[in-house]
């Protein structure tokens, strides 16, 4: 804990980090934990506020009602297609566009380049690309969830990961006869894994936890994505503000006596798995990070 | 590869610069092929929409459509600013983010400061990891979790306040404590994940600076403050720079999912008027003005703050 140089101020400095880190990483795991905790109480023992750290006995009602619901299956079912395709989709068409606009012998790369980054600095806006959306006839299409899947920025992360590529490389593949798209495919994909690993996680974890577009765009209850089932159960005062009832919404999650078990049950049970991943990708996302930050 | 031969011509070219525009077009014909896919996806769902931004300047209605609608000229950025509650929600979306940029921004630099004076093991690992784990985490989960936390009845701080004497705070009803829970909860969300883009700057500290000024006897808060504040300095500047850029963003997600109506008049921010007049009252061209004028200032403010960072950074923090 402390260097054999250390003064005794030092040593108490250094004591003081840890006890800081300590309470703040406590305070910041705490409410997953409340929240856990609560999901395996008992009714009576839900109600009991205050600070938690175990309960008994355990009583698991809560995950039978929310595993047993057909909304959580369908909404889990939307959100595996839209984090599985829609992920695939991304990093191959962010590859394939990066790819041309990191070659110098591209005619007008600068004004290509420019058309795709412009899209990072301004935008339609929520209305009018709601209006065109709806103009395209995309309403409860599950492909609108997945098609805006080109990130200016993501794009451009990767073009730069390319544009450091050895040119060599390319010659030697042209020599052996292969055209720009073979290449791309065989050469360039296979050694580019690292930085698309990276770029799929991101996508991933957006997809998993993105619901704006599916609020919008996604009005029939049988397109739920697991976040609007969590919205429309968690944080139902939305509901209220727009004169509906909770309840009448969701049927079989809130129909039952909306217990405080099976709402954290819900949260725990959509959380985990994005809990569970990301230990193990950390390096991928902090990769990612410090690349993002510096530019070609 | 049986036109080897052929194909070693086409590849050497010398003084490939001097072809005129077209052979290059020719020569990369496949390359261009590879970005319609990409073109058109950025043509029909970016700016398709921005196309859609003609209707801030029209009284759109859904039956006529952008080629039927009446223009309007101005008109609805005109009562953008005569609107009370627009006017309200532009200065709480200013007001929010600055509270968020006073306090939110020094926090992750204290944190790495802290993490750096920690020996490397699996506390300080651990304790990582653990720190970055809200940034994962959807705004609704969020939500959900400071609601519990700040319930009135059963949340552990209402709890602790009851257990000091005081009387339950309805956090997230009370105009006043509200902007308090947005800015705290923001801080813990982002606080971890902050910090990393300082620690990789403390690590690239050289390491002989700090022995030198061990040998010449400096503490360890001698050598924060000589030290590690000072090599932070340059990229903070730049972050505080690039946050600058993205001002009006006050954090439509955390808003959208944690105000309530008895908020509105300290919570609403540019981002969620705009989804209400739009969605819920059905004023698509007022809405839509109000986010052109958000997303003009933005796009003002991005290029700005572009030229500030590139000139401070010597090219190597701009974003082109």
């Amino acid at each position: 804990m402390f260097d054999r140089y250390d003064t005794l101020t030092d040593r108490l400095l250094v004591f003081f980090c840890y006890l800081g880190i300590l309470i703040l990483v406590i305070a910041m795991f705490y409410p997953f934990w409340d929240q856990f905790v609560m999901s395996i109480s008992t009714r009576q023992a839900a109600l009991v506020g205050g600070f938690r750290l175990w309960t008994w006995p355990i009583n698991l009602d809560g995950y039978r009602v929310v595993l047993r619901s057909k909304e959580l299956g369908t909404a889990a079912m939307n959100t595996l297609f839209r984090v599985v395709v829609g992920t695939g989709f991304s990093v191959v068409i962010t590859s394939l566009t990066a790819y041309p606009l990191s070659r110098r012998d591209l005619p007008l790369k600068r004004v290509l380049t420019g058309v795709f980054v412009f899209t990072m600095f301004f935008s339609g806006g929520l209305i009018p690309t709601y209006m065109w959306v709806r103009g395209l006839g995309l309403i409860n299409n599950p492909l609108v969830l997945i098609l805006p899947g080109l990130a200016a920025y993501y794009l451009v992360i990767v073009r730069n990961f390319y544009s450091g590529m050895p040119q060599e490389l390319q010659e030697a593949a042209q020599i052996d006869g292969a055209n720009d798209f073979t290449l791309w495919w065989k050469v360039v994909m296979p050694l580019s894994k690292p930085i698309l690993a990276t770029i799929a996680l991101w996508t991933a974890v957006n997809h998993w936890n993105a619901y704006l577009d599916a609020l919008i765009y996604m009005t029939d209850k049988n397109k739920y994505v697991l976040q609007i089932l969590l919205r429309r159960v968690l944080l139902d005062t939305d509901l209220l503000n727009m004169g509906m009832q909770p309840g009448q919404e969701m049927g079989s999650i809130i129909s039952r006596p909306t217990e405080e078990t099976v709402k954290a049950a819900l949260l725990i049970v959509t959380t985990v798995p994005i809990l569970l991943v990301y230990p193990f990708a950390q390096r991928y996302f902090i990769q990612g990070l410090l690349q993002g930050s510096v530019k070609g | 590869m049986s036109s080897v031969a052929l194909r070693v011509g086409r590849v050497a070219v010398p003084g490939a610069g001097r072809r005129s525009f077209w052979q290059r077009v020719v020569a990369a014909r496949v390359l261009l092929l590879m970005l319609v896919p990409g073109l058109l996806l950025i043509l029909i769902f970016n700016y398709g929409p921005m196309y859609g931004l003609l209707m801030a300047f029209q009284d759109f209605q859904v039956t006529k459509g952008i080629w039927g609608s009446p223009w309007v000229g101005l008109k609805h950025f005109q009562e953008f600013f005569s609107n009370p509650s627009a006017v309200n929600a532009l200065r709480n979306t200013l007001l929010i983010s600055f509270l968020k940029l006073a306090f939110g921004f020094p926090a992750p630099i204290l944190l790495a400061i802290l993490f750096n004076e920690l020996r490397n093991g699996i506390f300080k690992r651990a304790s990582q990891t653990i720190s970055y784990m809200p940034h994962f985490v959807s705004w609704i989960v969020f939500a959900a979790l400071i609601t519990a936390m700040l319930s009135p009845s059963t949340g552990v701080i209402n709890q602790f306040l009851k257990f000091l004497g005081i009387r339950p705070i309805y956090f997230m009803a009370d105009p006043g404590w509200f902007r308090v829970v947005l800015i705290a909860s923001e801080i813990w969300k982002e606080i971890g994940w902050g910090a990393i883009i300082y620690l990789a700057a403390l690590s690239g500290v050289d390491p002989t600076l700090h022995e030198a000024a061990v040998v010449d006897g400096a503490t360890r808060i001698q050598r924060i403050l000589y030290i590690n504040i000072p090599s932070l300095l340059p990229i903070a500047a730049l972050m505080l720079i690039l946050r600058m850029g993205g001002i009006l963003n006050a954090g439509f997600d955390q808003v959208f999912n944690m105000y309530n109506v008895q908020v509105y008049q300290t919570a609403d921010i540019i981002d969620t008027y705009v989804y209400r007049t739009g969605l819920a009252d059905l004023k698509y061209s007022f809405a839509a003005a109000v986010g052109f004028f958000k997303s003009a200032v933005g796009l003002v403010m991005v290029v700005v703050v572009n030229e500030i960072a590139r000139r401070m950074s010597d090219r190597y923090y701009a974003l082109w």
